[in-house]
């Protein structure tokens, strides 16, 4: 099969693509039976329904991509290429040490995306840099009908500190971007993936962190699609005194969906996650969370708490809303907390009785419902980005 | 002939007229009549479900009261065409019995919202200015502005908060419904000096109470006593008075008394 995507790719990645193409052939697509995606079934993230080895063949499908480095960070000694540039460089061994490694290619999604991605980007962040302003990756998908394949690998060093926003943008067609975080012992990060797209994009995207020792991450998810996203976060804690703090949201109108899980997985003990979900369904949309807390058995003092939201806008928008626990150490402190509710008509009536018009009325309210995630994202130009797409679409409305 | 252009009295700012409401199929006022003219005070009074809530609440518009009969007047205007948001805006206020909490919402954003809803944009320092000096007045400590619109508020405070927007948005007519309800004393005095200000600047005000109590600080120009659903007795201030001593069962027996006259 000729699967090479970049010009002189070394050994390492045509190995490792050989090696997900067949996986990717062989493994049946998982379907609704696989709890991963008993709400939407992987075939759906694939043009034609099936993972074929015309799909892995396929021509590579443009990708425009810009990124935003600040000049602190490049002072700082960090490095931010487009992946075949960052494979050509002095980075290709590191490169080789990760990819693949931490988010795994166990089923035939995974698989596929590693053996077939054509873009994305490489962050090296080097150990004790730390840099205040945001990293940003922009992608936009183009070809309707077709696969974009997306790969990101941000590696974060010792006591280092960086914050990388990935803006995908799946206009029509379809997209799957999986990226890989790697923070070394005492890191601290923040990943944040905003999605957005039309209503004939469909997007799967996984988001998998490698958290070391006393290393801190937040990795934060807002999702305002107007097609179909499925969207993972997975984090690991790998060291003790790691720290996890996860944030999202969704924002779904018309004939939107969004199916985000978040799986905290901790490894080892003395480790902390906190989930925070907000989900506002409009129209005939639908939009799901699931979260996992998972504690191995040998996790003990793991601290995990979980906290999803959802708010219905129309009697026909459906949200889904479940947390689930996985916990097999006995001394552990997790709490997990979901609720799905309409719109507080008397809260309507209220503040519409302050003069404010209906539409302004909910468009107070959901900001409001959506606000502790608002406050917590790590630049504020996304949560005005995000009042201004809920205003308009409420507006709209 | 028209009296009140000749005697020259005021036209009225709410007429209610043979008003008919239900919830849920449940009918609640059963024709009442209330006529209110500019810088009036009226104290309704009544017990617990005799429609004096419902009342304010249909006159504001809230979604679930259906209106059965009867017409409502604001300023001449058909008030039952108009729906909630332009009755605010054409100066129509309530404070609610049961202020509701908008988690998320700092009160400062709120208000300012609100301010801009009315057409009265004010610029961000000005309004900071007019915040403070409207928390001082109300003994309302500035740590507020930041807080959750009565997310987690004690009842004094919310009806604190409740009289704090009435000063602010300034309307024409307020319908204050139990704000009395709940408060210590001197957070009744509080309040009371508030709707004294409101009432001083010229705003008509429908007082809806329980309790006599209220009326010893906020003076009415007319007392009305609700009794399943419609105006059993109006008088002047010293109805209040007489109702303390003498109870609701006067006004019942009264009415029982008067429909076996008119049988």
């Amino acid at each position: 099969m000729t699967l090479q995507r970049f010009e002189n790719e070394p050994a390492f990645l045509a190995d490792l693509r050989a090696d997900a193409a067949v996986r990717a052939l062989d493994l049946p697509l998982p379907d609704r039976a696989t709890h991963r995606f008993r709400f939407t079934e992987a075939a759906a993230l694939l043009p034609g329904g099936a993972c074929t080895r015309e799909l892995l063949e396929a021509p590579v499908v443009a990708v425009d991509a810009s990124f935003d480095v600040p000049d602190e960070a490049v002072a700082a000694g960090v490095r931010v290429l487009p992946f075949g540039q960052a494979l050509a460089s002095d980075l290709a061994a590191r490169i080789g040490e990760s990819l693949g490694e931490v988010s795994g290619m166990d089923d035939a999604l995974l698989a596929a995306n590693l053996a077939m991605f054509s873009a994305g980007a490489v962050v090296v962040v080097p150990d004790g840099a730390r840099v205040e302003a945001p990293i940003v990756l922009r992608f936009r998908t183009g070809d309707g009908g077709r696969l974009s394949a997306l790969r990101t690998l941000v590696l974060v060093g010792a006591q280092a500190k960086a914050t990388v926003i990935e803006e995908l943008d799946v206009p029509a067609g379809f997209g799957a971007a999986v990226t890989e975080v790697v923070l070394g012992p005492g890191a601290t990060a923040t990943h944040a993936r905003l999605e957005s797209g039309g209503p004939g994009g469909v997007a799967f995207t996984r988001a998998a962190y490698q958290v070391d020792r006393d290393a801190s991450l937040q990795h934060v998810h807002i999702l305002m699609p107007e097609g179909l996203v499925k969207v993972e976060a997975a984090p690991v804690i790998r060291g003790p005194g790691g720290r996890v703090e996860g944030l999202g949201m969704a924002f779904t109108a018309g004939r939107a969906r969004a199916d985000f899980r978040a799986v905290e997985d901790h490894a080892v003990g003395d480790s902390e996650s906190r989930v925070t979900w907000r989900a506002v369904a409009a129209d005939r949309s639908r939009s799901i969370f699931t979260g996992l807390l998972r504690i191995a058995p040998g996790a003990a003092r793991s601290q995990a708490f979980e906290e999803a939201r959802s708010l219905l806008l129309s009697k026909h928008a459906v949200a889904e809303t479940i947390p689930e626990l996985e916990i097999l150490n006995h001394d552990v402190r997790c709490t997990h907390g979901a609720a799905v509710a309409p719109v507080d008509e008397e809260a309507v009536f209220f503040l519409r009785s302050r003069g404010l018009t209906r539409s302004d009325a909910y468009a107070m309210l959901v900001e409001g419902f959506v606000e502790p995630v608002l406050s917590g994202l790590p630049v504020a130009a996304m949560a005005d980005r995000v009042r201004d797409r809920l205003r308009t679409a409420l507006a709209a409305a | 002939m028209n009296h009140e252009t000749n005697t020259g009295v005021a036209a009225p700012i709410l007429e209610v007229l043979g008003l008919r409401a239900s919830i849920s199929g449940k009918p609640i006022l059963n024709g009442v009549d209330l006529v209110v003219r500019p810088g009036e005070v009226h104290a309704i009074m009544g017990r617990n479900g005799s429609g004096k809530s419902t009342l304010s609440n249909v006159v504001m518009g809230h979604p679930a009261y259906v209106v059965d009969g009867g017409e409502i007047r604001y300023q001449g205007r058909d008030l039952l065409r108009m729906d909630v948001t332009e009755r605010a805006r054409a100066g129509i206020f309530l404070a609610f019995q049961y202020p509701v909490a908008i988690p998320g919402v700092g009160v400062a954003q709120f208000l300012r919202s609100a301010l801009r809803a009315m057409g009265r944009e004010v610029p961000a320092r000005e309004f900071r200015k007019q915040l403070s000096a409207a928390f001082a007045d109300l003994g309302i400590p500035d740590s507020f502005a930041t807080r959750h619109v009565n997310d987690g508020f004690s009842g004094g405070e919310k009806k604190r908060l409740e009289i704090l927007q009435m000063l602010l948005l300034q309307p024409k007519l307020a319908l204050l419904d139990e704000t009395d309800s709940g408060l210590d004393i001197d957070a009744l005095r509080t309040v009371a000096a508030g709707i004294n200000r409101a009432i001083a600047q010229g705003v008509s005000v429908v007082l809806v109470t329980h309790y006599q109590r209220i009326l010893e600080y906020v003076r009415p120009d007319h007392v009305h006593v609700f009794l399943d659903g419609r105006v059993a007795m109006s008088g002047g201030p010293e109805l209040a008075t007489q109702l303390e001593s003498r109870g609701y069962e006067w006004v019942e027996a009264d009415a029982v008394a008067s429909q076996a006259v008119s049988a």
